[in-house]
């Protein structure tokens, strides 16, 4: 009885061991889609110097951004919800930034995958010309390492790489300043 | 000298810690500030402990469900009602008793030598709020959103004492997301006043959470009567005593019935061994 007993353990701890070696193996944190033409031999993830996964979705006005599109030029991407003041009060920034370089980098809002209420209505009552789309199932957003702490802005290179990935506000100035090197040459 | 021996852990101690290490085993996740994303996540533990838990290896149960009613509109939840009605049959509420780490912790609180509320008719009365909590927050506010097209795991987000203290406060002490303290707002105060309200009654009142507001415990506590495991009374030996409802430390009004956490109590004081554990195959009187 007893034996049982300590042999019931003994399996049970040698599969708890088992679980925690597998589970805290490295590489398990973000599972990210590569781009499909691929001779840059950068990984693909979501920090700065990796590069960021590839990524379409449809746009309020009903077309469809596709990252992979926007190669050649630096994007700035703003992960925000209508339930989140700081995100709401920044995004005029990003409309500044669209309207003083829009030939030279491309701007888009992704919402989160959480709603609370209908974005495209909450849109209507604001002026943005640069393009908004749904983070429908979060996928975008985990690819970049996000988890709803909101707002998270993510700029991309020329090249598709990341040279920023923050969770927080930005204001105008401090955005300049990020992209202004990128458009360089 | 102490009493050295009254000092080991009973086996339902050391199960509950076994639980709790196997549902937190992501390690690594304290130490990144990240939670895991692997594919263990997409199964649910059976007791309550956060997805968003840096160490969590797998979903939430009640998490799971408020999200599968979220998006019923595309997608019938069969998966959720599936595990939660195979963890009911199989286990009951010995879940709650044996692998819950919420349950686990509010033991351990109790432990904390002060004076202890008595059950009562009062605390029997108040155990039927989970189902309450159960009906509200976990199954019709989901669902009254989810029929305008949002989101809202109402349990998750208001109420869950798990939640506030295994995801948020364990994402939100490691230095890696201090940048997002900064995004607290009244929301989270509410959750957290909930949280320590919750720990403090833990000290004086035996699993205040379990017995009246968890509705994990409401949903298993509808298997009691059917599932393979939990305790059962011999009625040919019993002689009703009833010493089995004094040692009680919940409240039931019979041995074994939907308030049952199946911790056993009782069996270790029947005069008569009346009580023990179901065991398939055996003569039930």
């Amino acid at each position: 009885m007893k034996r049982k007993s300590v042999l019931s353990w003994c399996l049970a701890l040698l599969f708890l061991a088992g679980v925690i070696i597998y589970v805290n193996l490295p590489g398990q944190e973000v599972q990210a889609q590569p781009f499909s033409s691929d001779f840059n031999s950068i990984p693909v993830g979501s920090e700065s110097g990796m590069r960021c996964a590839e990524f379409s979705v449809e746009t309020a006005d009903g077309g469809q951004f596709r990252l992979s599109e926007h190669l050649g030029r630096p994007v700035v991407i703003n992960f925000w919800a209508t339930w989140c003041g700081p995100c709401v009060l920044e995004l005029p920034n990003f409309q500044q930034l669209s309207d003083t370089y829009s030939e030279q980098l491309s701007v888009i809002a992704l919402h989160a995958s959480l709603l609370t209420e209908d974005w495209l209505a909450y849109l209507n009552n604001y002026n943005y010309t640069f393009p908004f789309a749904l983070d429908a199932d979060g996928s975008i957003l985990t690819s970049l390492g996000g988890s709803m702490m909101l707002p998270q802005t993510v700029v991309i290179d020329r090249n598709g790489v990341i040279v920023y990935n923050k969770t927080g506000s930005l204001d105008y100035p401090t955005l300049e300043a990020i992209i202004l090197p990128l458009l360089q040459k | 000298m102490a009493d050295l021996k009254s000092l080991k852990p009973s086996n339902r101690r050391l199960i509950q810690l076994y639980a709790a290490l196997l549902y937190n085993a992501h390690v690594k996740g304290f130490i990144s500030g990240k939670i895991y994303t692997g594919p263990l996540k997409n199964v649910c533990v059976p007791g309550l402990n956060c997805y968003s838990c840096p160490g969590a290896v797998g979903a939430c149960p009640l998490g799971a469900l408020q999200n599968a009613l979220a998006s019923v509109h595309t997608r019938a939840p069969y998966y959720i009602f599936g595990i939660l009605m195979l963890f009911g049959l199989i286990f009951g509420r010995t879940i709650c008793g044996f692998l819950c780490p919420v349950g686990l912790i509010q033991e351990l609180l109790h432990n904390i030598p002060t004076p202890k509320l008595k059950k009562s008719r009062l605390t029997h009365v108040l155990s039927y709020i989970k189902y309450l909590l159960l009906a509200v927050f976990v199954v019709s506010i989901p669902l009254y959103y989810a029929a305008r097209g949002v989101a809202m795991p109402a349990f998750c987000k208001y109420i869950c004492p798990a939640g506030t203290l295994e995801g948020a406060v364990g994402l939100l002490s490691n230095p890696v997301n201090e940048e997002h303290l900064s995004l607290l707002n009244g929301l989270f105060t509410g959750k957290f006043v909930i949280m320590v309200g919750l720990a403090t009654l833990s000290v004086f009142i035996y699993r205040v959470f379990c017995r009246f507001l968890c509705p994990l415990g409401a949903i298993y506590g509808l298997f009691s009567r059917v599932s393979l495991l939990g305790v059962t009374v011999d009625t040919g030996r019993c002689t009703h005593c009833g010493l089995c409802k004094a040692a009680c430390p919940v409240d039931i009004r019979s041995i074994g019935d939907h308030e049952c956490i199946q911790c056993g109590a009782c069996r270790n004081v029947c005069p008569e061994k009346a009580i023990d554990w179901k065991r398939i195959g055996r003569h039930e009187t």
